[in-house]
């Protein structure tokens, strides 16, 4: 019998960017960019370690600056066992939903805050009891941030026994604690404080409560959420502001149903000064500087002009819910027809909450939405999704009454000419009377599977600004490895990953991306 | 130095191609019970694990045409796919009610909300498909969908069965 040597998987990821002179954006101001990873891991049984690499010679343009040179981001040794997981090194880590805790990487953002410490799980074999300690100091940028430590504890009980291990029922009770300890506090945060006569304290102590039930397609979650005094910025009218020692708090509940081929989610969340930071900065704007996580609470849209202009999560004070409906008519009914019909109507309503805005007389809503996707197979050739997006945003959040209403409609079709050959072509329309008025794109593409596909696109601003963003492109995938060509003009705006969003300058340029694992 | 290099990439070469096992993952099933992805294997068919997110419209083209697929698919051995979501929290409710709701047969629904399993299996973008032997061997991967490639998919199935 052979021996078990352990495997060995890793990924390489370039990401690069030539820019180009642009008659309506300008000159670049770096002409090129380039983003490039390299992650390696080895197993063998419970025993894992790894490494991750980040190489930015000059960051793509609108990544936070702290990405500069090279650094080793990740180095782990981890043991998983039936009773035990332990790591040391570099870890992610999320505790609930994330309001409380949570370390990423999202690549989109530039974003990479993994702990650099060491995590212990107890746990019973079916991981009914678990206990969890960890403690480490958070990434920012290339490296671990001096000056910050954050300590957590999470215990979590499946009360399944009390009903019977047969039972239908599910009720896991879970709670959690963490520490943010600051060393030091920038001069002029712990001058602003001094303004609103208290001291920036070096800890904060914030702690969850959580509850799931589920019983056959129903579930329910619940969440509280209490985040210690921490410097906060009191926003007040004529741009004023106020400095403040305040706690925060946030409240999440979920519910789930499904039956047969119908299903609903909805979800209602509150936050109240729930932002927190790695370090405490009054001049740093950076996605990556966070320790939680706050998306915001409404449909992340794929489209290109129903994204154009994203909600961006006001964790001062905010409360909303968000709903989904999903329903699949089967084949052979009489809407479903021969090859079924695809059904999904969402949307979501988020208010400002008087607590963030101390000093005015009411508050107004931040944005709401409601978005309708239908998806009908006509023929194993031919399927359309026909789309709908009507959204409101307040450009304010809610501090005015005014908001900017977009209506957006969407035609996709896909054609299969054969088995292997099919053209996709996407028609959108977006009809506004605020910002830049109206928009139109298209979109083609032309798949030639299993390797290779084409595609050209056009977004064109006809109600304000008669600005062309277009794009031509070339993808080649095989196996592991996908390479694709871009060159085109992309509008600045918000890129948002995962409900978090960084600013994206404008850019012409030629784009090239990467990607292999093995 | 150059001698170590060249060691350290012949050894990597080797066990990379010695085979890699499906790393050990505990994922959450629809009601948030956990499932270790070490009991996909059960010794007797292959199986693939599909990669998707609810934002990725590629990736929801593959699973309904996999769904589709289901009633041609050859009964002589079982075709088991897993469709893992790669959601976060903020999405992980619209994935199990769009896993429901989309009306997947025969796809089991399945949520990575810690990103262990993209981050053991090395994913930088979706959909990747993996196909894994009985014993939980990596026997191919692919990134990217394009209409047609679950011909390759199928075809890559049953020659890891042996059919």
């Amino acid at each position: 019998m052979a021996q078990d040597k352990g495997s060995v998987t890793g990924s390489l990821e370039s990401n690069s960017i030539y820019y180009l002179d642009d008659s309506v954006i300008g000159s670049p101001e770096h002409p090129w960019g380039s983003n490039n990873y390299f992650k390696l891991d080895y197993a063998k049984g419970g025993f894992s370690a790894g490494l991750q690499a980040e190489y930015y010679p000059q960051a793509l343009a609108g990544y936070p600056a702290e990405l500069k040179g090279a650094g080793l981001t990740g180095l782990y040794a981890a043991w998983n066992g039936d009773w035990l997981e332990a790591t040391a090194g570099s870890f992610f880590e999320q505790l609930g939903s994330g309001i409380l805790l949570r370390t990423w990487e999202d690549r989109e953002l530039g974003l990479n805050n993994a702990l650099m410490g060491g995590r212990i799980t107890f746990h019973t074999p079916n991981r009914g009891v678990s206990f969890k300690v960890l403690g480490g100091m958070p990434k920012y940028g290339l490296w671990p941030t001096k000056g910050t430590a954050v300590a957590g504890a999470d215990l979590s009980f499946d009360l399944l026994p009390l009903f019977g291990r047969e039972s239908e029922h599910s009720i896991v009770l879970e709670g959690s604690v963490v520490d943010r300890y600051t060393s030091k506090v920038e001069d002029n945060i712990a001058f602003l404080a001094s303004t609103g006569g208290f001291e920036v304290p070096s800890q904060v102590l914030s702690w969850s409560g959580r509850l799931q039930y589920s019983i056959g397609g129903f579930s329910l979650k619940g969440e509280y959420v209490g985040k210690g005094n921490d410097f906060y910025t009191e926003h007040l009218r004529h741009s004023k502001q106020a400095y403040r020692l305040k706690g925060g708090n946030a409240q999440l509940i979920e519910l789930n149903y499904a039956v047969g081929s119908f299903s609903a989610a909805v979800t209602l969340r509150r936050l109240e000064n729930m932002t927190d930071r790695i370090f405490l900065t009054a001049s740093n704007p950076s996605p990556a500087n966070t320790l939680n996580y706050l998306p915001s609470l409404c449909m992340q849209q794929t489209y290109m002009l129903a994204g154009l202009n994203p909600y961006v999560t006001y964790a001062d004070g905010e409360a909303g819910f968000q709903g989904d409906l999903y329903y699949t008519f089967r084949r052979e009914t009489v809407l479903g027809g021969k090859y079924g019909m695809k059904l999904h109507v969402g949307g979501s309503w988020i208010e400002a909450l008087p607590c963030a805005l101390p000093d005015r007389e009411t508050h107004y809503l931040a944005y709401r939405d409601i978005n309708i996707d239908l998806e009908r197979t006509w023929s194993r050739k031919f399927k359309t999704i026909f789309f709908v997006s009507i959204q409101e945003n307040s450009p304010t959040h809610g501090n005015a009454k005014r908001t900017d209403a977009q209506n957006v409609f969407v035609l996709d079709a896909l054609y299969r000419f054969s088995k292997t050959v099919s053209l996709r072509t996407e028609l959108q329309y977006l009809y506004s009377q605020e910002l830049t008025r109206d928009w139109m794109a298209g979109l083609v593409e032309l798949s030639f599977a299993p390797h290779w596909s084409i595609s050209a696109s056009d977004m064109y601003n006809h109600g304000d600004t008669k600005v062309h963003y277009y794009n031509i492109g070339a993808a080649y995938s095989w196996n592991a490895l996908n390479i694709s060509l871009n060159a085109g003009r992309t509008r600045e705006g918000m890129v948002c990953s995962g409900g978090v969003c960084r600013w994206q300058p404008a850019f012409k340029g030629v784009s090239l991306r990467a990607q292999w694992s093995f | 130095m150059k001698k170590l290099v060249v060691c350290f990439f012949l050894c990597l070469a080797a066990l990379v191609a010695s085979g890699q096992q499906i790393p050990s993952v505990t994922l959450q099933d629809g009601a948030g019970k956990p499932v270790t992805t070490a009991s996909l294997a059960d010794g007797k068919t292959p199986f693939v694990i599909s990669i998707w997110m609810t934002t990725c419209k590629p990736c929801l083209k593959e699973l309904d045409t996999l769904a589709e697929e289901f009633p041609d698919w050859d009964a002589s051995f079982p075709l088991r796919i897993y469709a893992v979501s790669m959601d976060d929290s903020r999405s992980m409710k619209r994935a199990v009610a769009m896993a429901q709701g989309r009306d997947w047969d025969g796809i089991t629904a399945l949520f990575d909300v810690n990103a262990d399993l993209r981050r053991a299996l090395n994913v930088s973008s979706v959909p990747q498909v993996f196909v894994y032997d009985k014993n939980g061997k990596l026997f191919w991967t692919h990134i990217g969908y394009r209409p047609g490639d679950e011909q390759e998919l199928l075809a890559q199935v049953k020659k890891c069965a042996g059919k």
